[in-house]
């Protein structure tokens, strides 16, 4: 990755305010809206700076309505933004639809751009049309793709008779067909099992590392994200909360740990002695799952393993003892949650 | 851009939408009950239209001073553009059902342009009975009635269809754009717009002021049927000039639908998830 080019997707003050008819209930209320119609403004995006180099990949995450798929809609050309400025590939997007389209791929996790009705290579030949792909580049990059993902035993099936896990496949050949820098994915992998989604990331991986694809990605599947992506940019009620490497996230949040102890035997005081003998430990709390089990959390930023260790070692009969790391899953949970909170992206 | 690169887009795009057109006759084809179940329908649908008039000619002899034959050919004239659109673009039919489900979305990052999009989504087989039906009794009614045949009226008659044709495309986006307006909208204000067309299987000279407004102005149907046959059929009327008009009236209402659709695209909001 060159971190001296110039952005090939950027974003500037991007908003987006839906406005949505508010009728009450029955039939009354939908008489009184068409003579009086009232409007509710939502706002899905508010603000949005992004800068995306060529050849990154990074994973927009955030909780569900956050403003993904609008901020995703809004970087294709689909939605034009209420306000602020979108340049992908040096162009406006929804004011260069078709221009813009050549140089990007989208794949919508729940929706296909195959044809429902006819067999999937003749799907792939018909978008070969569409992006006049000249016959050697269609015939290179089909075979390449038919290749990685092995399309071939599918070729001959309609779109409808294929299952969700051979349907993203074919997505992804379709949306790669015309060899686009760019490429976008909402929610791509829901509802894939474990075996597909892993062959889903290698070849993602793949495209990403060996075609410097520039990949834009939003899931609810940490596992993409920790294996997709090198950076992460988090939204929330349609503001960019967090905007960098995933790995920076666990250094920053990372500082709530847990010891696990397990006890040789059931003991009913293990608690009462535990607490006692932390006694002086600032943030370190104690508490008792299992008759044979006590886990301490505590702020690594306080204290250390080592010390509650030697203290808790001491006061309790110890057999096993395990420490327990925050991961970005766990981190990225609570935060959804509001159980840790961001101080504003610079 | 140069003249011969505008061409062979021109030739590139056409040949895309045959393609695109291609495949939905394919599947209707290729569910072969539709394909008979649609002949039939569209044969009965509109032999009915036709016992009626020739019963109504069983009792009179002329209708608003035009003969059975004549009144034949101005079906011939609503009929052939009617059914070559909705053999070849019948797509604008499911405009709003794109837009309400958020499909729409797909056709806004593919390098067409969206509304060859919409026009090439669907293609119906009833197209085929409605496209025979005219064409019969527009060579009955033509030669029946005694109209003289010159080179001329030929290529009038061409081009008056294929203005008739684009005017009626131009129709069905204009009224299906509605949902990007109002998105949830069941409206029935398409297909009664669209079902004015009806008036035009008869002379003007029988209706109401309000009627020859309507569909001279408002739904300007008159000039796909009445208005060329006027020029067709050599009737002596002020109003003959009109039939000459014709490819004026499609340039302004594909002018005002393509205004509009820019400011639909615009405003298309698609749906939240
Ligand atoms: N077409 C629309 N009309 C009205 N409101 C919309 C529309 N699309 C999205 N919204 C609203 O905008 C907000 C953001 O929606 P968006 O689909 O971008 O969320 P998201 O982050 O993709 O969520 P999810 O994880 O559930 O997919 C939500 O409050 C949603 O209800
Ligand atoms: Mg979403």
């Amino acid at each position: 990755m060159d971190t001296n080019a110039a952005p090939i997707i950027e974003a500037k003050g991007l908003t987006k305010h839906f406005r949505r008819p508010v009728k009450e209930p029955g039939l009354k209320g939908a008489v009184r809206h068409l003579f009086r119609p009232a409007y509710a403004d939502v706002v899905a995006v508010e603000g949005v700076n992004l800068s995306i180099l060529p050849g990154e990949s990074v994973a927009y995450v955030g909780p569900n309505g956050a403003g993904k798929s609008t901020t995703v809609k809004l970087l294709t050309g689909i939605l034009v933004p209420t306000s602020g400025r979108v340049t992908v590939n040096g162009l406006t997007p929804f004011e260069n639809r078709v221009e813009n389209a050549r140089r990007i791929g989208v794949v919508f996790g729940q929706r296909t751009q195959l044809w429902w009705d006819i067999p999937v290579g003749e799907s792939f030949r018909l978008l070969g049309d569409i992006y006049e792909l000249p016959d050697e580049t269609y015939r290179a990059s089909f075979g390449e793709l038919i290749d990685v993902l092995d399309l071939e035993p599918l070729l001959r099936v309609p779109a409808r008779q294929l299952s969700l896990g051979q349907r993203m496949r074919c997505d992804l050949a379709a949306s790669l067909l015309h060899r686009p820098p760019i490429l976008y994915l909402d929610e791509p992998t829901i509802g894939l099992d474990v075996s597909v989604k892993a062959r889903f990331r290698e070849f993602i991986r793949y495209m990403h590392r060996e075609r410097g694809l520039t990949v834009m990605l939003t899931s609810h599947d940490l596992g993409d994200i920790e294996e997709l992506c090198d950076r992460m940019v988090m939204i929330d009620n349609g503001r960019i909360v967090y905007d960098g490497a995933l790995s920076e996230v666990t250094t920053r949040f990372g500082w709530e740990r847990a010891v696990h102890l397990t006890l040789t035997e059931p003991d009913e005081s293990a608690l009462e002695a535990a607490s006692r003998a932390l006694g002086n430990r600032p943030g370190a709390v104690a508490t008792q799952p299992e008759p044979t089990m006590v886990a301490v959390t505590f702020d690594s930023r306080e204290t250390t393993a080592g010390e509650l260790i030697r203290d808790l070692a001491t006061a309790l009969a110890v057999t096993d003892i395990r420490i327990e790391e925050p991961t970005a899953e766990s981190i990225i949970r609570r935060l959804y949650e509001g159980d840790l909170v961001f101080e504003q992206a610079e | 851009m140069t003249w011969s690169m505008n061409l062979s887009r021109l030739r590139g795009n056409a040949r895309l939408y045959a393609k695109l057109q291609l495949i939905q006759l394919r599947t209707v084809v290729e569910y072969r009950a539709d394909f008979w179940i649609g002949i039939l329908g569209a044969s009965l649908m509109h032999g009915a239209g036709l016992v009626f008039i020739v019963a109504l000619f069983g009792q009179i002899d002329e209708l608003g001073g035009w003969s059975a034959w004549e009144v034949a050919v101005l079906y011939g004239l609503t009929l052939i553009p009617a059914g070559l659109r909705e053999l070849f673009a019948d797509g604008p039919w499911l405009l709003r059902s794109l837009v309400n489900s958020g499909e729409f979305d797909r056709l806004l990052v593919r390098p067409v342009s969206p509304a060859m999009q919409v026009a090439t989504r669907l293609a119906s087989i009833h197209g085929v009975g409605q496209l025979s039906l005219g064409l019969t009794l527009l060579i009955l009614g033509t030669t029946r009635s005694g109209m003289d045949w010159t080179l001329w009226k030929a290529i009038f008659l061409l081009v008056s269809v294929l203005s008739s044709l684009g005017l009626l495309i131009a129709i069905g986006f204009l009224v299906n754009m509605i949902g990007f307006w109002e998105p949830s909208a069941q409206s029935a204000i398409p297909t009664a717009y669209a079902m004015l067309i009806d008036f035009a299987k008869f002379p003007l000279d029988i209706y109401s002021n309000v009627i020859k407004v309507l569909v001279t102005v408002v739904a300007p149907y008159a000039f796909i049927s009445y208005f060329p046959a006027l020029v067709l059929l050599d009737k002596e009327t002020p109003w003959r000039w009109l039939g000459f008009a014709s490819p004026l009236v499609t340039l302004l209402a594909v002018l005002l639908t393509s205004w509009l659709w820019r400011k639909a695209l615009n405003r298309y909001q698609g749906v939240g998830h």
